[in-house]
């Protein structure tokens, strides 16, 4: 598929997601606001612990926020366009990838579309804590982190979900690793050091979609700028290659199931 | 016969039993909770770092506390709101209904025949993990067997509230909202990430008698810091509110069940 009608194609399919989320719109509320205010429970939370203790080696309340805003907002971005990356296991592992397989579109692009209306709660949480906490001086370092870090996240999650196609029953391992993933991000990074820092950054590239950032943010260093964007180009395209080079040992599970 | 107690006995041990072929599965969630409690490990190493003591907790205590709070809230499995609200959605439960037993008691077997299953499998790796990170605590088999009490009255509750919770499917299409914010309220208002003797005075005097507290914060505190004083008074709030909540439940139940409609198949 070329660009254009790879755009084309894009476009139709969220016309008919949007189109889904007005039909379904008390769904698409009630999963907004109640992610919205379950994210706001966090900020009770740190706001408790960092007014009793201050700080955690150098984190503050302020670098916590920060990390919120890019970890939730781009956590909801890719939620909210590519939702099924968190199920690319299940499709492999119960054989309903068939479907993707006999339409002559990209398939990857084509599974990953759906939108999770909860992302859009994350996103804007994300979103309204950048809004009070990011300098407008920094609104396009932010930015590119931002998209960094949901390029990470959509990465890291196609690659655990194609690791099926070496391991045949993988979801539950992938559910679990993808939320160690989000647990060890949303901590303060000052926490980790040795090789749990580096593991956090380089095996499970939890660190990139979060703490780097926030360090970034905080005092701005070009070599992590470049490392972080360069990881998630990295992570990212690695990811896609993996699953193509996986998706020829996939084997059909002769499903038969109604889509609606 | 609804209320005969050994078809309910049954029904916790064959599930209990049969969780058992999913054993791997568990040993995935209790890596999880290791991670947690990993975390939890280098944040108080570095509280505790300027601090011998805080707010009455030593650092093994702290970590214990974590250890012990998050095995309650991982095998009380609070996503019960949502198995109870898809069974409304699917109709499962108009079947249940045809059976000789209670929806609500049959749940109820079910849930604690997997919270016993989890609590041995999840805890056991848990407290092994806490017991290699900050070495052991003080506490007696009285204390140990009583705060295990405490904690299954907690489990009551937070079963007697999700599925009160999940009954609200009869009324509304959408019930994930409720699971998020019900769960959170457990995480902040029940002290599963942080005892509440952590939190501000004016906070915790609003939060402390809430029913989250009986479920996690004081049945894991009797745990670590065993009082004989505090385990009567917490004895006696948490059977008040499993019969406020209890009350609440049947009168959910009684009328959401009216809306329950089957048609043949």
């Amino acid at each position: 598929m070329g660009v254009k009608s790879t755009f084309v194609f894009l476009l139709e399919l969220y016309k008919r997601e949007i189109a889904s989320a007005f039909e379904y719109r008390f769904n698409f509320i009630a999963q907004t606001v109640g992610m919205l205010l379950n994210d706001m429970f966090w900020l009770v939370f740190w706001y408790i612990f960092f007014g009793k203790f201050g700080s955690i080696n150098g984190w503050q309340f302020k670098e916590i926020i920060l990390l919120n805003a890019i970890l939730a907002g781009s956590w909801g971005l890719t939620v909210s366009l590519f939702a099924n990356w968190k199920d690319i296991a299940k499709f492999i592992e119960n054989g309903s990838l068939d479907y993707y397989l006999t339409l002559p579109k990209n398939v990857l692009l084509h599974l990953l579309v759906k939108m999770q209306y909860s992302g859009f709660g994350d996103l804007l949480y994300g979103l309204g804590l950048a809004f009070f906490v990011v300098p407008k001086s920094k609104i396009l370092i932010f930015a590119v982190l931002f998209l960094s870090a949901a390029m990470t996240i959509l990465g890291f999650g196609i690659l655990l979900g194609s690791l099926t196609f070496y391991f045949k029953y993988f979801e539950q391992i992938a559910r679990t690793a993808r939320e160690v993933f989000l647990t060890f991000a949303f901590y303060p990074f000052s926490i980790y050091s040795g090789f749990t820092r580096f593991f956090l950054l380089f095996i499970i590239p939890a660190g990139f979609v979060g703490g780097i950032s926030v360090e970034i943010l905080i005092s701005f260093s070009l070599k992590w700028f470049l490392i972080q964007i360069l990881a998630s180009i990295f992570f990212l395209s690695f990811s896609v290659w993996f699953f193509y080079h996986g998706l020829k040992r996939y084997e059909s599970g002769n499903v038969i199931a109604m889509r609606g | 016969m609804v209320l005969s107690v050994s078809k309910y006995f049954t029904l916790a041990f064959v599930d209990f039993r049969e969780k058992f072929y999913y054993f791997g599965a568990q040993l995935f969630h209790a890596f999880f909770i290791c991670v947690i409690i990993f975390i939890f490990f280098n944040i108080w190493k570095a509280i505790y770092a300027q601090k011998a003591v805080i707010e009455g907790f030593t650092f093994a205590q702290m970590l214990w506390y974590v250890a012990v709070a998050e095995v309650i809230v991982f095998c009380s499995d609070l996503r019960w709101i949502e198995t109870v609200s898809d069974e409304i959605k699917t109709g499962v439960i108009g079947i249940t209904l045809l059976k000789p037993m209670s929806y609500v008691l049959s749940r109820f077997a079910l849930f604690l025949g997997n919270f016993f299953y989890k609590f041995i499998v999840v805890g056991v790796v848990a407290f092994f993990l806490a017991l290699i990170l900050a070495g052991p605590i003080d506490a007696s088999i009285l204390s140990i067997v009583l705060s295990f009490f405490s904690i299954i009255l907690g489990v009551m509750l937070n079963f007697v509230i999700v599925v009160s919770l999940g009954f609200l499917a009869f009324w509304l299409e959408e019930t994930s909202a409720i699971f998020w914010i019900y769960q959170k309220s457990i995480f902040i208002l029940g002290g599963m990430l942080l005892p509440l003797d952590i939190y501000p005075d004016w906070i915790k005097g609003w939060i402390i008698n809430l029913p989250f507290a009986y479920m996690v914060y004081k049945p894991a505190k009797l745990m670590i810091q065993f009082n004989f004083n505090d385990f009567l008074i917490t004895l006696a709030w948490q059977f008040g509110w499993l019969i406020l909540f209890t009350v609440v439940l049947y009168f959910v139940y009684t009328v959401g069940i009216k809306r329950v409609q089957i048609n043949g198949g």
